[in-house]
């Protein structure tokens, strides 16, 4: 049974979902399950991993890991690594596993296999299927060295409850100053409650059919019922008509998505729209005009008045969501 | 009747006893204006200008090929006032003037003739009997004629202003003089008959009748004595003489120097088949040429500049165009204009002190530039390349040509256009298409339809090149469906290339990026010609315009059919019969494409067609044939945020809706997609709709 | 300023990929190749850094078969100075990220450059790897998804700005550095036709293996390449009124899509 480390990432305060996931997922595929959480205070936070089947948890904590920095980072979770020897290292494939990952792998002198949507295991060997071509393809990949580093992508396992040993370590990092030459000065985190249209997961994305700009706030309702990754987008008619700021133009002249989820509440689907937006994983449209193009991208199409519609939904969502 | 008392005195109470100067004075102040004329014409830059014609460096179309022909058509033109007279108003105004001119100054000739050659050379009197009664009678009437016309005019200047025309000083000069001209000539006319004729006993008295101009303004005068009259019409006799010459001399220096230059450029004009050619650019300039497209003056031909000179300020092209009627910067008479200033100050550091002229490099001149200062970038963007301006132009001058040479510049050399454009040419680069979808799909929409494909049938006689749009646009893939399926009813040998067609690069053209349309071209061009094809019909009226005339430039050498001028034929021909009754098409209007209709003069066969449907009642808009009003699509504005000013779609469908129109016809992608997107802007979605003509030929001959 | 930009050429995004009969990579045949998305910003910054300084050269870097000279010319287009084109069958079967970066490493080592840019990931793999562990190698730090860079005077500092989640972080790094370009860092241009023939006669660099003296063995090895399920036709949702409608779609991007 291979040891498993499990890099758990911590933002705003908070081991993120996406280390859960993983967490879970270790535990699922058996063995010894490490995790290790860095920051400044997350002391605390540590125990949370136990539900999720972490039987050892080592702690990195120091002001020096208030912001997240690559290199000091990557010497932690190095020297962590080292403690455990794990032969696989699973890490979130989130805005910071990115960076992360690859920069640790080539200081343990390994290859690693980045953004993972799925995990399989032979022995101690782990098969890793990713996709590439934005998409297009999967690959099954392996890593020949040890550790096997892997990154895996948000939302692709579940987060399941199975309690390990849990038992907490506090690890005092040792630093080698000499290789911390970039220094993070300040990290703004945006204002701005939603996220920019080309990282949201969610999008609600109004057009012509809106009719005009005070209805938006019927997209920002529904989109605030989805949660924080989600946000609203326009069309380049909305936009045109004055509408909407073009910050929000999604399209070939506009912004370029990818989300799990596009709403598209009155848009026709005019080709420039939908090479910006065509690579959405689940799109759903809601148009009047059962002709609208909009319906052959479509999972899943309302054709019906949107007035009526988007009220309904953004209720039922948010009674799913409690 | 009897001739010889039916005369007068020409030079009456200005020449003879008491007069010996008057004579010989007159042919010397007259000389002394064609001096002035001259000198004013080189005061005024003509000679500088034509230095800097001369300069130029630009390629051109032959202008001089086939003279006879050139000329008949410049005589006609000018003569007959074929193009000026498509605006009535101005047209009549203008003709009058022209005509009543020609005739007062060859009445004046024969005066001339009279006087001082036939009778001291051969003491004949000629001018009197029938003759001079029908002398007198067509100079009054020119004379009336003129008159006329020069009200007219100044009323339009003056109550009717349209807000196109630009007034400007010289405008009224010329016209209160012509006016001066007219009235003092009728005035002397008319003192003179007072003083004789008018006069009890005069055996004139009886055909004074054929002067009625002159009758009509001796009316003021009848209390006066004949002293008085002699004396009063001496003076204006010479007021009137010196408004004549004053007017001849401000030829030189006013919009009036048209009267010369405009028939030039009509011998001149473009007789190539294409009707409005941009400049030539072999395939081996690419590697030889140091700079592409226009930023300085002098690489316009010589040609190009002289439009400058025959340009009157009608603004005839500034009333027809569409970036204009929709408030953006683009005003086809200013950028004539504008040059015309630009050579003008240019020719000022282009010209030494010993009156030689060279060609500027960049870093020596620190005048405006071209670009950004003659004409603002806006002004260049806003093209649509509809071709209004050049095909109502009265002077025969290329416009929006020389637009696209400065697209050519700033596309190739500075990579300098709107940003959204970028995309568009890496889309034909890559996938050749302007929405970058994948190559790959481009036959996707033929799929289960039967369309014989190129690569499997090896020949046919007809290549379907089907185009961008009816490939991969999904409003547009419905025409193509409709098209693919009349071919198949009506037995059409024909085929479509697949994935193997490649954008037809109009739009990369008219950008200015020629370096990626003869990429493409020159690719199609290998397509076309691996399968040896002769014949072509095009989905699209930008393919059908750019193969015909562009592709030849290249080598590709095709007959070229637009689909409306086969559906016509099969129609004629009874291979497609179309029985199913339409419902709903209420009334219905035909769009005319600009690349179809200004451009290649397909009026007739998709009013054919629609007529052939027996359902609706076709009307027209207010802008049609070649009169048509643009989509705003051309000229690559179909990939181009419409920044500035009101949307060219919606005014075209505003017109629709003046019209009481219900489906609005179209044979263009472009102006398909524009109209449709026109109609939902203008939230006429339920009570309008536009839709293609293959589309309703589809569905009349039952194929849907 | 004198940088170094590491380029990949890439299938273009909207080529129809297709897996080859043994399933282990793509059919070629037909495949629109083009530089690297990301890599255009990369091109793009190292040119204007060049220009902002006044002086400096931009050189390419790039490992693949003779088609990648496509990309180096596009990039020499664009305004690059020079370019170096590993190439070496040898490598053909062997490039995953982990090799890639120690032939570029190779490639790069001798060379001198204030800042080395790369894309924040090739858009055929989209690993996102090659930069990191070129850092490594060359023990220079890292920054990837940069969004914003101002180089100092001196060369010596830069003050760059990464994207992280929700927001940016700016950091301090010293030069050289590698840098990684996220979208937002700058607008590629469009290479000027003069631009586009005078790349033709630029100079380009062949080096092979044994030119470099390093041999590799991957780290990663792709045991497989599958398309995706196809995807499903789209389901209208119906129902009796509109309200009846919007809970069955809510319904649907809960149980179905799971997205809720």
């Amino acid at each position: 049974m291979p040891g498993i480390l499990v890099y758990a990432e911590v933002q705003k305060g908070e081991i993120k979902k996406g280390a859960f996931e993983i967490t879970s997922k270790a535990k699922a595929l058996g063995g010894q399950v490490s995790a290790c959480i860095i920051g400044k205070g997350v002391e605390g936070l540590a125990s949370q991993l136990a539900k999720y089947g972490a039987d050892k948890i080592y702690v990195v904590d120091g002001p020096e890991f208030e912001k997240y920095s690559t290199e000091p980072f990557v010497q932690a979770l190095a020297q962590v690594a080292g403690m455990v020897n794990p032969s696989i290292i699973f890490t979130s494939a989130s805005a910071q596993g990115k960076d992360l990952t690859p920069a640790l792998a080539a200081r343990l002198k390994v290859g690693s296999i980045s953004d993972c949507v799925d995990l399989t295991l032979n022995g101690d060997k782990v098969a890793a299927k990713r996709p590439i071509y934005a998409g297009k393809a999967y690959t099954m990949v392996e890593a020949t060295g040890n550790p096997q580093v892997v990154s895996v992508r948000p939302n692709s396992f579940a987060v399941v409850e199975a309690a390990g040993a849990g038992a907490v370590e506090k690890v005092a990092a040792t630093l080698d100053a000499s290789k911390i030459k970039a220094v993070v000065k300040s990290v703004e985190i945006a204002a701005s409650e939603e996220p920019d249209q080309t990282e949201a997961e969610i999008i609600v994305s109004g057009g012509r059919g809106m009719k005009g700009p005070e209805n938006f706030k019927m997209l920002e309702d529904l989109a605030h019922v989805f949660g924080p990754t989600a946000t609203t987008g326009a069309s380049r008619a909305a936009v045109d008509a004055g509408w909407r700021d073009h910050s929000y133009q999604v399209g070939q002249t506009g912004k370029t998505v990818s989300p799990n989820l596009y709403v598209a509440a009155g848009i026709s689907g005019a080709i420039q729209h939908l090479a910006g937006m065509g690579t959405s994983k689940v799109i759903v449209a809601i148009n009047k005009d059962p002709e609208a193009p909009i319906f052959t991208k479509a999972d899943y199409g309302i054709v019906d008045d949107l007035f009526k519609v988007l009220p309904k939904l953004t209720e039922e969502v948010k009674k799913i969501k409690g | 009747m009897h001739g010889s008392g039916i005369t007068r005195e020409i030079f009456w109470n200005v020449k003879g006893e008491g007069f010996p100067v008057v004579e010989p004075l007159t042919y010397i102040l007259a000389l002394t204006a064609i001096l002035f004329l001259v000198r004013g014409l080189i005061k005024a830059g003509l000679l500088d200008r034509i230095k800097m014609m001369m300069l130029a460096t630009g390629s051109d179309v032959s202008r001089f090929d086939n003279i006879v022909e050139r000329l008949k058509y410049a005589l006609i033109d000018v003569f007959g006032h074929k193009k000026i007279l498509r605006e009535p108003y101005q047209g009549i105004a203008h003709l009058f003037i022209f005509w009543g001119f020609i005739v007062l100054f060859a009445g004046a000739g024969l005066d001339f003739l009279q006087v001082d050659i036939i009778e001291p050379i051969f003491h004949k009197h000629f001018m009197q009997g029938g003759l001079y009664l029908g002398y007198s009678i067509i100079t009054d009437l020119a004379g009336i004629l003129v008159l006329i016309g020069v009200i007219m005019m100044l009323l339009r200047r003056y109550r009717n202003m349209p807000k196109w025309l630009d007034n400007k000083p010289e405008d009224m000069i010329i016209l209160w003089l012509i006016l001066a001209i007219v009235i003092t000539g009728f005035l002397v006319e008319g003192l003179r008959m007072q003083a004789t004729e008018l006069q009890p006993g005069d055996p004139m008295h009886k055909y004074a009748w054929a002067s009625f101009g002159g009758l009509i303004f001796a009316l003021p005068f009848t209390a006066m004595s004949v002293g008085a009259l002699k004396a009063t019409h001496l003076f204006v006799w010479w007021v009137h003489l010196f408004i004549v010459l004053g007017f001849f001399v401000y030829i030189a220096y006013s919009k009036l120097l048209h009267i010369f230059m405009t028939p030039i450029n009509i011998f001149m004009r473009n007789t190539t088949a294409n009707p409005a050619p941009i400049k030539a650019m072999p395939p081996s300039m690419f590697e030889n040429a140091e700079t592409f497209g226009i930023h300085k003056l002098e690489e316009y031909s010589w040609k190009d500049l002289f439009d400058t000179e025959a340009c009157m300020r009608c603004g005839r092209c500034v009333a027809v165009c569409p970036a204009f009627n929709t408030d953006k910067p683009l005003l086809p008479r200013d950028v004539i204009q504008n040059l015309r200033t630009h050579l003008e100050a240019k020719s000022k550091f282009a010209i030494d002190k010993d009156g030689k002229a060279r060609i500027l490099p960049d870093e020596e001149y620190t005048g405006p530039a071209l670009i950004g200062g003659a004409i603002e970038k806006d002004t260049i963007w806003s093209c649509t390349t509809c071709m209004a301006c050049v095909e109502a132009c009265p002077a025969y001058i290329s416009q929006f040509p020389k637009l696209i040479d400065l697209r050519r510049y700033l596309a190739m050399m500075e990579s300098d256009f709107p940003e959204e454009v970028q995309v568009v040419f890496k889309g034909m680069e890559n996938n050749s298409n302007p929405w970058s979808i994948g190559a790959h799909s481009r036959a996707d929409w033929a799929k289960e339809l039967n369309v014989p494909l190129m690569s499997q049938k090896g020949s046919a006689e007809y290549l379907f090149y089907v185009g961008c749009a009816g490939a991969f646009d999904d409003l547009n893939k419905k025409v193509a469906v409709a098209l693919a399926k009349i071919f198949n009813a009506a037995g059409l040998d024909y085929a479509i290339l697949g994935t193997e067609e490649g954008c037809c690069g109009d739009s990369a053209k008219k950008i200015g990026n020629e370096y990626v349309f003869q990429t493409l071209a020159t690719t199609n061009i290998g397509v076309f010609d691996g399968y040896n094809v002769k014949k072509i019909i095009t989905m699209c009226p930008h393919g059908y315009n750019t193969i015909k005339y562009d592709y030849k430039e290249l080598g590709g050498n095709y007959e070229v059919y637009h689909y409306t001028e086969i559906l016509d034929e099969l129609i004629k021909s009874g291979k497609l019969t179309l029985k199913t009754p339409i419902e709903g098409l209420g009334t219905m209007a035909y769009h005319d494409s600009c690349y179809l209709g200004r451009y290649n003069k397909v009026y007739d066969q998709p009013r054919n067609i629609l007529g052939a449907l027996n359902s609706g009642t076709l009307v027209e808009m207010a802008s049609n044939h070649e009169k048509s009003f643009c989509c705003g699509a051309g000229g690559g504005r179909m990939w181009m945020e419409e920044n500035l000013g009101t949307r060219i779609n919606q005014k075209r469908t505003k017109e629709a809706i003046d019209a009481g129109v219900k489906t609005i016809c179209t044979a263009c992608p472009f102006c398909y997609t524009m109209l449709t997107d026109g109609i939902k802007e203008l939230e006429k979605g339920e009570s309008m709709q536009a839709v293609d003509i293959a589309q309703l030929v589809a569905k009349a001959a039952g194929l849907e | 300023m004198n940088t170094v930009v590491c380029l990949k050429q890439v299938p273009d995004t909207e080529t129809l990929i297709k897996i080859n009969a043994e399933g282990t990579g793509i059919v070629t045949e037909g495949v629109k190749w083009v530089m690297s998305p990301y890599d255009e910003f990369a091109v793009e910054e190292a040119l204007r850094q060049k220009e902002k300084a006044g002086a400096g050269s931009v050189t390419l870097v790039s490992l693949g078969p003779d088609r990648v000279i496509e990309a180096i010319r596009t990039a020499l287009a664009m305004g690059a100075d020079t370019a170096v084109h590993v190439n070496d069958p040898a490598f053909a079967a062997k490039a995953d990220p982990y090799a890639t970066a120690t032939v570029l490493a190779a490639a790069i080592k001798d060379a001198t450059y204030d800042a080395i840019f790369c894309g924040k990931q090739a858009m055929d793999d989209d690993a996102g790897q090659v930069a990191s562990i070129l850092g490594e190698l060359l023990g220079l730090p890292v920054v990837t998804m940069v969004t914003k860079l101002e180089v100092s005077a001196d060369k010596k500092t830069a003050t760059v700005t990464r994207e992280v989640e929700g927001g940016q972080a700016i950091i301090d790094v010293p030069l050289p550095a590698v840098l990684t370009a996220q979208k937002g860092l700058n607008e590629p241009r469009y290479a000027s036709l003069p631009g586009i023939m005078k790349a033709k006669k630029k100079p380009v660099t062949v080096k092979t293996a044994a030119d470099l003296g390093v041999s590799v063995e991957p780290m990663t090895i792709i045991k497989s390449m599958t398309l995706p399920p196809a995807r499903q036709a789209g389901k209208k949702i119906e129902g009796d009124d509109s309200d009846a409608k919007a809970v069955a779609l809510a319904k649907a991007l809960h149980e179905e899509a799971k997205l809720i």
